[in-house]
């Protein structure tokens, strides 16, 4: 092979040493190939150059870094069991009055109130960051979108549907009379209402999963059955969750979406005319760099913490410090403010994520157990999962882990992926202690009736491995 | 220019864990270590969504971006280790990005709007003197002559500096027809820009 064959793999940085050598040998003596090489060293630094400087606006902000892991919490539990979340606020007249003209003047579509033709084609878009929330007239109702939510819009004459994807919708929607629908379709669940106000929230983990009726009747259809829930209820979405009566909390969390500072028109209401909405609507008229600039104000409910102050709150301030890493300035600060205010739950919980992430395993279960002991309900379950968790990986206590994994599948209540997943853990820590009935027994439960196939491929697995024994 | 697997903390004191340890824990049900894949991976990510999806708005690119790390969290059990992780992000992103295309692509042919191939490689507005910005459009207007296969290795290799290997795995192609194409790449450049040569070499000698 002559030398001028050399050239490409040259470039290519394709050659062995000793042929690189033998090749920038060659070239001085070779004008073709230097002038080649010449060429493309040229070329290609130069596209270097200008990529670099272009390549600066791509750099990854902090406020970038929070968004990620915050959608990855949510996107983790999400698609497995939503939360729905139901209410009716009082002012539902008003909205009746402004349709009544409307409907007069309006040719109406063939109504199937049940199955909604869905226009065709895909619909707008809307999103909101973790901060934020925003309102969306559409042409007879209004949606609240809360922080960290996203929701495709179809409308077809009165159908409307409304695909949610993560996050909280609040709804006022008018009074269809039998005719049309309105249905908020959850990857699990669907709610369907003829004319009411109400909240249809995807929770973080599917244990959270949740209906709340404040007035007026809601449907939420899901996990093969039918629901009818009435004014001040509100139901768990797991199998065997019973319909309870609607906490204040929950309530006012509603109406805190729906009444918030932040209603903008993106289409204004009764005008068919208007152009449709953009794909997708950024939550403030600019996007500002930093998470403290965006807080459009507090949570209503969900993943963000609350905060009543329009800056960032110091939980947030510390949560950006222990994503950004500064871990001991975030540690020192939450155990400083826990000093003064031990029951601050949410500060126990950072506290503990914090030390997680700083690999001290002991520090964390001790937060993780001062979360369980000061909650209640989804948080302090969660608290216990993470413990478990913790104390199998990183300690090996399978003693407190088995402990912990046990309460927390009684206190989750029926099926979900967590749930199954927190079985096969039990078992593993069940096998370690010697326990291998209850372990069988745990496992078994996630093969009959799970709700995931890769975990019930591993608890089959393990199941084989225990009959091995 | 890019970034580098396994960069250490800049005290010098602390060495940052790897790639490696940060996908084990990823592994193991934390999202942390996201942040910091995000930090390390994160330009290379967004700079390959926007050349496979030039027309991508910085927002939708700054979404798909952030798609690709949550598959990345989804699908840990696959990870193989090794210095591998910045290809594999690369590979997630070209598929997020033609997924990306071929979603507008319909929207657009419904709109009948006409539609020119553009380059967005080079497509951030810089306040660069003009002799960068001349070089800029002549170097966009030679990429976009290139046949959209050649484009996409060639900016593999020269701009994001992976291998012919790296390149066959992130696209889906043998390393042979990587090197073909890069080499038909390289002859169309040469062709394209070299005839300014001599006048681009004096500024650049000069700065």
């Amino acid at each position: 092979m002559k030398d001028c064959d050399k050239i490409s793999a040259f470039l290519d940085g394709r050659l062995e040493a000793d042929d690189v050598d033998r090749f920038e040998a060659h070239l001085p003596v070779c004008d073709d190939c230097r002038r080649e090489v010449d060429a493309w060293r040229t070329i290609s630094e130069r596209m270097r150059q200008v990529s670099d400087a272009d390549a600066a606006a791509s750099d990854p902000t902090t406020r970038e870094q929070v968004l990620l892991v915050q959608r990855a919490e949510l996107e983790r539990s999400v698609p497995r069991l939503p939360v729905v979340r139901l209410a009716l606020a009082a002012s539902a007249l008003m909205v009746l009055g402004a349709l009544a003209g409307y409907l007069a003047g309006r040719p109406l579509p063939e109504p199937d109130p049940l199955e909604p033709e869905v226009a065709s084609g895909p619909g707008p878009v809307y999103t909101t960051d973790v901060r934020s929330s925003t309102s969306v007239r559409l042409a007879a109702d209004t949606i609240h979108l809360g922080p960290s939510s996203s929701v495709r819009v179809r409308e077809s004459g009165l159908v409307t549907r409304l695909d949610l994807a993560r996050g909280s919708l609040a709804c006022e929607v008018s009074e269809r009379q039998g005719l049309g629908g309105f249905t908020v379709e959850t990857p699990h669940h669907s709610v369907r209402v003829t004319g009411t106000r109400f909240l249809v929230e995807l929770g973080a983990t599917p244990e959270s999963g949740l209906v709340v009726v404040a007035e007026g009747e809601v449907e939420v259809e899901g996990s093969g059955a039918t629901r009818r829930l009435a004014a001040g209820q509100r139901l768990g979405l797991t199998d065997e969750a019973e319909i309870l009566q609607a906490t204040d909390e929950e309530l006012t969390a509603l109406e805190r979406l729906i009444d918030g500072p932040s209603a903008r028109p993106v289409v204004p209401a009764l005008d068919e005319t208007s152009p449709a909405p953009s794909e997708t609507v950024p939550q403030e008229p600019s996007e500002a760099d930093t998470l403290a600039a965006t807080i459009h104000r507090p949570a209503a409910a969900g993943g963000a913490a609350d905060s009543d102050s329009a800056e960032s709150s110091p939980l947030e301030r510390w949560r950006g410090w222990v994503i950004e890493g500064r871990l001991d300035e975030a540690r020192s600060a939450l155990r400083e403010h826990l000093d003064a205010d031990p029951n601050d739950t949410e500060a126990w919980s950072l506290l503990a994520d914090c030390e997680r992430k700083r690999g001290a395993w002991e520090e964390a279960v001790s937060a993780y157990d001062e979360l369980v002991a000061r909650s209640k309900g989804v948080q302090q379950n969660r608290a216990r999962f993470k413990a478990a968790q913790l104390l199998q990986d990183r300690l090996g206590d399978h003693r407190r882990a088995a402990d912990l994994l046990e309460r927390y599948v009684e206190g989750a209540g029926g099926g979900s992926l967590l749930v199954d997943k927190a079985r096969v853990r039990l078992a593993r820590s069940l096998t370690a202690l010697g326990q291998t009935d209850r372990a069988r027994a745990q496992l078994l439960r996630v093969v009959e009736r799970g709700t995931d196939a890769a975990t019930v491929a591993t608890a089959r697995r393990l199941l084989e491995r225990l009959d091995g024994k | 220019m890019k970034e580098r697997p396994n960069t250490r903390a800049v005290d010098g004191t602390d060495e940052q864990p790897g790639d490696d340890r940060l996908m084990a824990v990823l592994a193991s049900g934390e999202l942390y270590p996201l942040a910091e894949l995000y930090a390390r991976y994160g330009r290379t990510v967004r700079m390959t969504i926007r050349r496979f999806a030039p027309d991508c708005s910085e927002a939708d690119a700054e979404e798909l971006s952030q798609d690709v790390f949550l598959a990345l969290a989804k699908s840990t059990a696959r990870y193989e280790g090794g210095d591998r992780l910045r290809a594999w992000l690369a590979g997630i992103a070209v598929n997020k990005a033609r997924g990306w295309r071929r979603s507008t692509w319909l929207r657009r042919n419904l709109l009948r709007r006409h539609h020119r191939d553009q380059v967005g490689i080079f497509a951030v507005q810089g306040t660069a003197p003009d002799t960068e910005a001349e070089l800029r459009d002549e170097l966009r207007r030679a990429l976009a002559e290139l046949p959209r296969g050649q484009r996409e290795v060639l900016l593999l290799s020269v701009v994001e500096g992976f291998t012919g290997e790296e390149i066959g795995q992130i696209l889906g192609i043998r390393p042979k027809t990587v090197w073909t194409r890069l080499h038909r790449a390289r002859k169309a450049m040469t062709r394209l820009l070299a005839g300014d040569e001599a006048a681009n070499r004096l500024p650049e000698e000069e700065r």
